[in-house]
């Protein structure tokens, strides 16, 4: 009897192998594949498709240094916000707006520029440190054979307090489904493909559905999109000046 | 015997008084219908205000979680207190970012408030509900949406909608509800939502049975602002309490403060109504300065018509003088005269103002966007409170008098001879 409680507790808290790994470093693994050593930049692309709406396309450029917890984005077009910025160092978030010079406190948990995406969809993964397993299974996933993770958050700071993954072998995330408290879902989004940047993984896209925000059309429900691409990652040493506010006022003027 | 004698004067020659008794009368009618309108008008949105802001008489928690812990004291305290229509018990959703998703279209909420059915349901049953009425006590799926939310979002009865909020611990969290009522409210107190306590409880993380907002609705008659200092005083019988709270600064204030010696706050309707105060002192002042213009056109107009009227009597002036009236009696005698005139006028008047006051609230107004504030089930409610009233009254009828005086004075003071040759 002792014995299945034992087993029975094993499998809940997480601790059945599973890709040779036990929960929690199942989870930090997930997150070394797309978190680098190194700086990181890239150019983004957020497309922010509202049905019934003209697309909006927004570039900026990102730059990482996930080993201090920093990024830098620099919104580059359109014109209208070009200059916009953001900066988090450690967990302060900052939004700079070159408009009224003004630096205002921002959350990670906000959506980014009114899409479908949050702030923290731009800064480095973190499985291990925000959740923990609650539940796994194998689900086919398209093309991929996907272990399914069930995700409860351990800390407040998380944009959503329960997700579910779909990771393949390669402990790449390719499908997440995020809810709120109470289990509605509130978005998914998927990564149908990555970019190899180093000996670590960048999507080369992300597709974000708010299941929540749409609008009929042709009597069908289309729910808003936000779809970012990754181009140009690089993984060169980045200034430490970029990681400052002084920078974006710098480049804003 | 004078104002007998005033009163056998002004029946012999009312056909003298009866197009000055048709302005006064008229004038009367619309100045009771002016002040019935504009009370009822500020009593509904007070009424409204006291629902939209717990009561008339408002208890609430400094703790951080805003938690009431002594809900039991706070209950003996509010049900001692005079002149209370009904209890509140709510529990408030203080963020501003709970959100009410429908058919992919949303609308932010100005404000969520779980409500204790069954000690508020009769009393909403008041509200002017458009479809629908306040869910069943014990239902916790019902949600009950003002019409501006309900219009963004094509919103009807039995629509499921999703509505998003953070809990306590800031977490995103969500309840899938059933629409169960729309009710008509205006911008000013609308984009409101009205759930079951306990569901809102539990969806935010506060423990079973928590209540954030216990409050009174007082009968139109009774003052919060009088009552509350006692209500400070009751509370404090048993559980430390914050000094009376004025205004919303001071509350801000405090609120910052979090003030654990004196977990509990008091505020009055008229302390959250800043805003809204200078809407009633609008109200009130445009009133009264129309009642105020009236009155003085109405007094020239007396003058006027009394100059006419006493020369027309001028011989039967002098005769009065000439048996041995005063010149005093006579003076009184006149401004009787004028008194019962504007005694009359009050009466017809006021008869008149009632009827079109009462009419005037058989108009639906409810397609008035603006109006709604204003209005009770989309109609006026005219309130007939005696104290403006009989001011107006009393005002009328002096107003009467003063115009008089000019010309009755100007008519006794003639020597009877001279009365009596002009009269000729």
């Amino acid at each position: 009897m002792k014995v299945w409680f034992l087993v029975l507790g094993c499998f809940f808290c997480g601790v059945f192998p599973a890709f040779g790994l036990e929960g929690r470093a199942l989870l930090a693994a997930i997150d070394r594949q797309v978190s680098f050593e190194t700086d990181f930049s890239a150019e983004y692309t957020v497309t922010q498709d509202r049905p019934g709406e003209p697309k909006s396309v927004q570039t900026l450029a990102l730059f990482r240094r996930d080993k201090a917890s920093k990024f830098t984005i620099l919104i580059l077009s359109p014109e209208i916000d070009k200059g916009k910025g953001y900066l988090k160092v450690d967990n302060n978030l900052w939004f700079y707006d070159p408009v009224g010079r003004r630096f205002t406190v921002t959350s990670a948990k906000d959506r980014f520029q009114n899409s479908n995406a949050r702030n923290s969809d731009f800064t480095r993964s973190n499985l291990a440190g925000d959740y923990r397993i609650v539940g796994q299974s194998k689900v086919a996933l398209g093309k991929f054979q996907t272990t399914v993770l069930e995700l409860e958050a351990t800390n407040d700071g998380v944009s959503f307090p329960r997700s579910k993954i779909w990771i393949t072998d390669d402990l790449l995330v390719r499908k997440t489904e995020d809810s709120s408290l109470s289990g509605q879902l509130m978005r998914t989004v998927a990564v149908p493909q990555y970019q190899k940047v180093g000996d670590r993984w960048v999507p080369v896209s992300m597709v974000i559905v708010d299941n929540l925000k749409g609008k009929a059309v042709n009597g069908k429900m289309r729910y808003e999109t936000t779809t970012i691409a990754i181009a140009k990652p690089n993984l060169d040493p980045v200034a430490d000046l970029v990681f400052t506010q002084g920078y974006l006022e710098k480049v804003s003027r | 015997m004078l104002v007998l004698l005033a009163w056998r004067n002004f029946l012999r020659h009312l056909h003298r008084f009866q197009v000055i008794l048709g302005a006064l009368l008229l004038g009367f009618a619309a100045l009771t219908v002016m002040i019935a309108v504009t009370s009822g008008m500020a009593q509904s949105l007070r009424e409204k205000a006291a629902r939209y802001f717990s009561g008339d008489l408002l208890v609430f928690s400094f703790r951080e979680d805003r938690r009431i812990l002594n809900e039991a004291a706070v209950h003996e305290a509010l049900v001692k207190l005079p002149g209370v229509e009904s209890l509140t018990r709510r529990t408030e959703y203080y963020k501003p970012d709970s959100t009410v998703f429908f058919a992919g279209s949303s609308v932010r909420l100005r404000k969520l408030t779980g409500i204790d059915w069954a000690v508020e349901r009769p009393a909403f049953l008041t509200l002017d509900w458009r479809e629908g009425q306040p869910p069943a006590v014990g239902d916790g799926q019902g949600v009950v949406l003002s019409a501006a939310v309900a219009d963004r979002l094509g919103l009807r009865l039995g629509d499921g909608v999703t509505l998003t909020f953070q809990t306590l611990r800031r977490q995103t969290n969500s309840l899938n509800l059933v629409v169960r009522g729309v009710f008509y409210d205006t911008s000013l107190f609308g984009y409101a939502a009205y759930i079951d306590i306990e569901a809102l409880n539990l969806a935010v993380g506060h423990p079973k049975g928590s209540v954030t907002a216990m409050g009174v609705m007082l009968k139109t008659e009774t003052s919060s602002d009088a009552l509350a200092p006692a209500l400070v005083g009751l509370l404090r019988e048993s559980v430390p309490t914050h000094d009376l709270i004025t205004d919303r600064d001071t509350l801000n204030r405090v609120m910052g403060k979090l003030p654990k010696e004196r977990p509990l706050g008091v505020m009055t309707l008229n302390a959250n109504l800043a805003d809204i105060q200078d809407i009633l002192n609008a109200l009130l002042a445009v009133t009264w300065v129309a009642s105020g213009l009236f009155l003085a056109i109405l007094m020239v107009g007396v003058g006027n018509t009394y100059r006419m009227i006493l020369f027309e009597r001028t011989q039967e002036i002098g005769t009065m003088r000439a048996l041995g009236a005063s010149r005093g009696r006579l003076l009184l005698l006149l401004l009787a005269e004028a008194g019962w005139l504007g005694l009359a006028g009050l009466v017809l008047g006021g008869g008149l103002g009632v009827f079109v006051s009462q009419a005037a609230g058989l108009l639906d107004w409810s397609s008035n966007g603006m109006a709604l504030m204003f209005l009770q089930n989309g109609r006026l409610s005219p309130r007939f409170v005696p104290l403006p009233l009989a001011c107006a009254g009393a005002a009328l009828v002096l107003t009467t008098m003063l115009g008089a005086l000019v010309p009755a004075w100007t008519a006794v003071k003639m020597r009877p001879v001279d009365a009596l040759r002009e009269g000729e």
